[in-house]
């Protein structure tokens, strides 16, 4: 789980083909396709209902496409079964959402040490590098506070370490900085970011902000469920 | 070790919570508890009916002897019914013949000339106008009457030593050949049973539906809380089995609250006048195997409810999906339920037919009455609350009116199971107050069988005068 270990991945880590998603009348993803290498930081970019989320939500298999494919590590997600899709959530990807990504019911370090004590990790190893996580995004004075009594950038900041804790291959973050205003976005993107780097992490960024989607390595502009324009290597 | 770490995970998600789960909690907790504290009552009050009613049927348990049969290993009684100051005074001339059981409370049967008296009895001898009483009651008394030989802790009661006039007519007496409750099994009445299981469903109805409510609330931070676990990498079956936990660890935490309140209540309630004349403090109590059945009974129960409840639910990691089926409202339930009463109708017509079948049958006819009742009334509810519903939505005069009756239409359930809880509550009580008059029947025709040959041999007043 170092950044060495990332350092080696070249090819292509996912790649979503020909993927599609109707909700209802609404398309959605218009037979999109994509590939993300191992240790970028791509940036999906797009008006509202442009299928940035939805994308997203694809490519982590937290939701099916209705055709196409999407592969991670050569696998192809719908192939998985639900206890194996699971598996891969909660050790090789990441989430940080706008909100409600974090059980309200517990304190930061317990949102922290979750996805590690699911994974069968002793409480106190899960929690002592869950702490060292809060310490390293500056939110240690926290660590015994719930959702509720945080502001919205401790709390990112605190799911940000979450996304992070499990050292997982990819992290997936669907307008991160949503809730926050201008300074606490850009100090939650730099940590996450370099966070990311440091461990040789892949982001997948979703966003509609411009300065957000700076600090991704590539950009993806999504217009009516498809890309937009050919990805441009910053 | 990993179920284990992954229960205390359980543990702890559903013990800390905000205040809106913190007061779902507590009120589920409260629920459960009310509950268990009634159940726990219902099975002392049934302890204490069964405690005395085996007390009288030991006593009475007796045979008569024919006009030239001779008593072996038997103890003879001449049961002597009067009255003193008003109070009704039981005296019992007794006498062993071989190796004849010895009457409960007694150390050993009384010889001529020796008394065993109940506390209350001894009271009034050493009374104002004990001297009177003293009349009947010859010889010394050696010893307190115990509370096995005792109907209620103030009965006047006492054993004699037969004397010698009496010996001489062996087929006058009670013969008491044998002691054990096998010798009366099966002449239990069934009626508190009976009332004890309409108790049962009559205390569990209600708290079920208001537990049933009290889940409800929060529901929307509870739902978020599990999809964020789930999107933390926990798998369906996982975050179902956290959320059993949950409702496992509340039942635990209101069978707690349920058995310290009962055993509250049940010391407050034997300090009652009322309560301490009429039974033993060791009547009110519940037996190990209730205790244990309830208080295991209870969460593993909440834990299967949970489990069965969360099968509707798929968890995603974006929040809960539930499988929901159309439901077809029939006009079937109320023909249920019609059922039901006509059982229960029938039951209770030819009574005296139902509880003359063997042991079972009674009590299933009058429990699959009742639950045919039940399961009628809870889905007739719903019926006529949708019903009502399309009805007012389609002849709405105003909008407010329109929104209520769509509301109630769309979920007639959550009104109608008010409704429903108190007319299951009050069909459960009418049925149980006639168990209860049945019962207080069956207790009053068992005390005049035993004494029904003494009324018509000796006069009320008469003196059981010594040797």
């Amino acid at each position: 789980m170092t950044g060495s270990r990332r350092q080696g991945v070249q090819g292509p880590l996912l790649v979503a083909e020909g993927v599609a998603k109707r909700f209802g009348p609404t398309v959605a993803l218009d037979g999109l396709s994509i590939e993300i290498r191992g240790g970028e930081v791509v940036a999906v970019v797009g008006p509202s209902g442009s299928g940035k989320s939805t994308l997203l939500l694809c490519l982590a298999g937290i939701i099916g496409p209705d055709e196409g494919e999407v592969r991670y590590r050569g696998r192809a997600l719908g192939s998985l079964s639900d206890t194996v899709l699971t598996r891969l959530r909660r050790d090789e990807f990441g989430f940080v959402f706008q909100f409600g990504q974090l059980v309200p019911d517990l304190t930061a370090v317990e949102n922290v040490s979750l996805p590690l004590r699911l994974a069968g990790l002793r409480r106190r190893d899960a929690e002592a590098r869950s702490r060292a996580w809060l310490e390293r995004l500056d939110v240690a004075a926290q660590a015994g506070k719930r959702v509720g009594e945080m502001s919205g950038g401790e709390n990112q900041r605190v799911a940000v370490a979450r996304a992070l804790a499990t050292g997982p291959r990819v992290v997936f973050a669907d307008e991160p900085t949503g809730s926050l205003d201008s300074l606490n976005g850009e100090v939650v993107m730099e940590l996450l970011v370099s966070a990311a780097r440091d461990q040789g992490t892949t982001v997948v960024l979703v966003t509609h902000e411009a300065r957000v989607a700076a600090y991704g390595d590539r950009e993806v502009v999504l217009r009516d469920g498809r890309v937009a324009e050919i990805p441009v290597l910053r | 070790m990993k179920a284990l770490r992954f229960a205390g995970l359980g543990i702890k998600v559903a013990a800390s919570g905000g205040r809106a789960s913190v007061a779902r909690l507590a009120l589920m907790a409260g629920g459960i508890g009310a509950g268990v504290a009634l159940l726990l009552g219902a099975a002392a009050v049934g302890h204490a009916i069964q405690a005395r009613r085996d007390r009288e049927l030991a006593r009475v348990a007796n045979t008569y002897l024919g006009p030239h049969q001779r008593p072996t290993d038997a103890t003879l009684e001449w049961p002597l019914a009067s009255e003193f100051e008003g109070r009704d005074v039981l005296l019992i001339a007794a006498q062993r013949i071989g190796r004849g059981p010895i009457p409960p409370g007694l150390p050993r049967v009384p010889s001529p000339g020796e008394a065993f008296v109940s506390p209350a009895l001894r009271a009034m001898l050493e009374g104002r106008d004990g001297s009177l009483l003293a009349a009947r009651v010859p010889g010394r008394i050696s010893g307190p009457l115990g509370p096995a030989g005792l109907l209620a802790p103030v009965e006047v009661v006492g054993y004699v030593g037969a004397p010698a006039w009496l010996r001489g007519n062996p087929t006058d007496a009670v013969v008491i050949a044998a002691r054990p409750r096998d010798v009366v099994s099966g002449q239990v009445s069934a009626a508190p049973l009976v009332m004890l299981s309409v108790a049962a469903l009559a205390i569990l109805f209600p708290i079920a539906l208001f537990v049933l409510t009290a889940t409800r609330l929060s529901a929307a931070t509870r739902e978020t809380r599990l999809a964020a676990i789930r999107l933390a990498g926990a798998t369906g079956a996982q975050v179902r089995a956290l959320a059993a936990i949950e409702t496992a660890l509340v039942a635990v935490l209101g069978c707690v609250v349920g058995g310290t309140v009962f055993l509250l209540a049940r010391r407050g309630a034997a300090g009652l006048p009322a309560v301490r004349s009429r039974w033993f403090p060791s009547d009110l109590s519940v037996p190990p195997l209730v205790w244990a059945a309830v208080l295991v009974g209870v969460p593993v129960f909440a834990f299967a409810v949970s489990s069965l409840g969360m099968r509707r639910l798929v968890v995603t990691p974006l929040g809960i999906v539930r499988r929901a089926r159309r439901r077809r409202r029939g006009a079937h339930w109320p023909a249920v339920a019609g059922l039901g009463f006509l059982v229960l109708g029938i039951a209770a017509a030819w009574r005296d037919h139902v509880t003359a079948m063997a042991s079972p049958l009674p009590g299933v006819i009058v429990l699959g009455g009742l639950g045919l009742v039940l399961v009628g009334l809870a889905g007739t509810a719903p019926w006529l609350g949708w019903q009502a519903g399309r009805m007012v939505a389609s002849r709405a005069p105003s909008p407010s009116t329109l929104l209520g009756a769509r509301r109630l239409e769309a979920d007639p359930t959550s009104t109608g199971r008010v409704v429903m809880g108190i007319a299951v509550l009050v069909v459960l009580l009418g049925v149980g107050q006639a168990a209860v008059l049945a019962d207080a029947r069956d207790s009053a025709g068992l005390g005049e069988g035993y004494l029904a040959p003494w009324v018509s041999h000796l006069p009320a007043t008469a003196i059981i005068a010594s040797d």
